[in-house]
């Protein structure tokens, strides 16, 4: 894993486990309580010259099957293309799934499986805050 | 390195008093075995089951598939975990072939997995075809994911080590041996032939999402090079629990099709000089890494092309693709293999990313595609997680027991080695 330590990141994200442990750390949390918002925010920043840090898409869980997302990001003075890039891809494949998402969001799971998905959101990027 | 491999045909399984094979049957000592791996202060209850293809039975949620194998000469199976340290790769292997080991448990509420071992459902696991040994385990209930998922991983290599050991004093049906000569040797003996290595990705993405090598965590290393034959002896093991359809189980490790048709073409038309492994991390800066040394691995072999295997989807795309550009932009031809998340209708983009290098790729179906898997007389496993499996949907599970889902749910159903049948055709 690639050791981030050492930099102040913007976190952003929808999962409250992320925001009870990152609030706590020197990195800059941006909650929403909406994955749309998540993604967008993301891609502003991209725009005003962040660069990614993770990448947007989850890990094998089904793409858009995990109602949380965390994104973390680092502030940087120029454009990144190909973090634009591959939030751009990323927002794409969002759109192809969100009608599952819809049937699948937080409000319908049951507290357990909420649990279980912030988790492995949380994890993927544990080691980086 | 040389292995000989050597096969015993299964044709059935029981519960007996001792561990042996005779004539094709396997008698397992359910009680010794039961003894062997129940010995974990962390398990609350284990059982043991035997199922058989045609059996209308449904097996959920699957989180490992193995073949049972021992070594006769030359280290022991799944080194790291359950073997000695030994390297591994050469001397004499025996797998009992036709037959594997099951383990289930609901390690998160939303697992998937499911294999069918009859109706619609079977045609599309590979494990439908096997006599499984299912071992269903739940653990206690302060324990934690990640403890959980390491409890049955190991539970599945013992049993599956435990099981092989009744091979070694029987003659296999068939042998075969496999050489992977030192690089300067193969590179001479192949004469003109191409130099094509194999790359091959591991998923390592954390929790429910890793892969082990010689027991190390696979998203730890740098990209290293293997032998085939290792590979054969479980020196890849899978901690891999999410997105049954294209998760390389433990079993597609040691049966890799690609490994298996690359030895066979060797020498004849190409030349198949190394097996290079890499990882599918979370950060962009570990997928860059990566992909940059795997290239360089590549580009210092002298490799004129590669295969490369994709493991699950999503964020690992990002990795299929970059290995693509650096080992193209270096002049090794590539051939990507993957799966596709296409939408149910098959109609949109069926990877997160792409590069225009990326002009040989082979499919191994659409996971999105959706199946109706009727109500099974018998479900060994846990059938609470039905409503909540990936590809499921609300109202997945109906009243008589049939489930509607996504072919991603069905273990090995898009595996990306190759390891399935499914086929795309155009009309």
């Amino acid at each position: 894993m690639a050791q981030n330590k050492e930099k102040v990141l913007t976190i952003i994200t929808n999962n409250p486990l992320v925001k009870s442990e990152s609030i706590l750390t020197e990195h800059t949390t941006l909650f929403f309580s909406d994955l749309d918002k998540v993604l967008t925010k993301a891609r502003d920043l991209i725009h005003q010259g962040y660069t990614l840090i993770t990448h947007p898409l989850a890990g094998s869980v089904k793409p858009w099957a995990n109602p949380y997302r965390t994104v973390l990001l680092e502030e940087n003075e120029q454009l990144n293309m190909r973090s634009l890039e591959i939030m751009e891809n990323s927002l794409q494949k969002y759109d192809q799934f969100k009608n599952d998402l819809e049937e699948n969001s937080s409000e319908k799971l049951n507290e357990s499986i909420r649990e279980d998905y912030q988790l492995i959101d949380y994890d993927l990027i544990k080691e980086l805050i | 390195m040389q292995l000989e491999l050597g096969k015993i045909h299964i044709k059935d399984v029981e519960f007996g008093e001792e561990n042996k094979v005779e004539n094709g049957l396997l008698t397992i000592d359910k009680e010794a075995l039961l003894h062997k791996i129940k010995d974990d202060h962390r398990i609350e209850s284990i059982d043991l089951e035997i199922v058989r293809p045609g059996d209308n039975v449904r097996i959920m949620p699957v989180k490992d598939v193995i073949e049972p194998r021992c070594k006769i000469e030359g280290g022991d199976v799944f080194p790291g975990f359950v073997g000695s340290e030994d390297l591994v790769g050469s001397g004499k292997t025996i797998a009992l072939s036709g037959v594997s080991v099951v383990t289930t448990g609901g390690i998160v509420g939303f697992q998937e997995g499911i294999i069918d071992m009859s109706g619609p459902g079977a045609d599309y696991t590979p494990f439908s075809k096997l006599i499984n040994i299912v071992i269903t385990c739940e653990v206690k209930d302060n324990i934690k994911s990640h403890i959980h998922e390491e409890v049955l991983r190991l539970i599945g290599l013992t049993a599956a080590k435990y099981i092989g050991e009744a091979g070694k004093t029987c003659d296999p049906d068939e042998v075969k041996t496999y050489t992977h000569s030192p690089l300067l040797e193969a590179c001479e003996l192949g004469g003109d032939l191409p130099k094509v290595g194999y790359v091959y990705m591991l998923q390592t993405q954390g929790l429910l999402h890793d892969t082990y090598v010689y027991g190390v965590d696979a998203k730890e290393i740098l990209p290293t090079i293997i032998s085939p034959t290792e590979v054969m002896d479980g020196a890849i093991v899978s901690g891999n629990c999410v997105s049954a359809c294209d998760k390389n189980a433990t079993y597609f490790h040691q049966n890799n099709p690609i490994i298996d048709e690359l030895f066979a073409r060797d020498g004849i038309d190409l030349n198949f000089v190394a097996t290079i492994i890499t990882n599918e991390n979370v950060t962009l800066a570990d997928k860059e890494r990566s992909s940059s040394y795997t290239a360089r691995l590549a580009e210092k072999i002298g490799l004129d092309a590669a295969i490369v295997s994709q493991e699950g989807f999503g964020n690992p795309d990002a990795d299929l693709i970059m290995n693509c550009k650096k080992l193209e932009d270096k002049g090794i031809k590539t051939v990507l293999t993957t799966d596709e998340y296409a939408g149910r209708d098959g109609a949109s983009q069926s990877l997160a990313d792409s590069t225009p290098e990326a002009d040989a790729v082979v499919t191994a179906g659409n996971a999105n595609e959706v199946i109706e898997l009727p109500p099974m007389e018998r479900v060994i496993g846990h059938v609470r997680f039905a409503n909540k499996i990936a590809g499921g949907f609300d109202g997945s599970l109906a009243e008589d027991g049939s489930i509607t889902v996504e072919i991603q749910a069905i273990t090995g159903a898009t595996n990306e080695l190759g390891f399935n049948k499914l086929t795309a055709r155009g009309y």
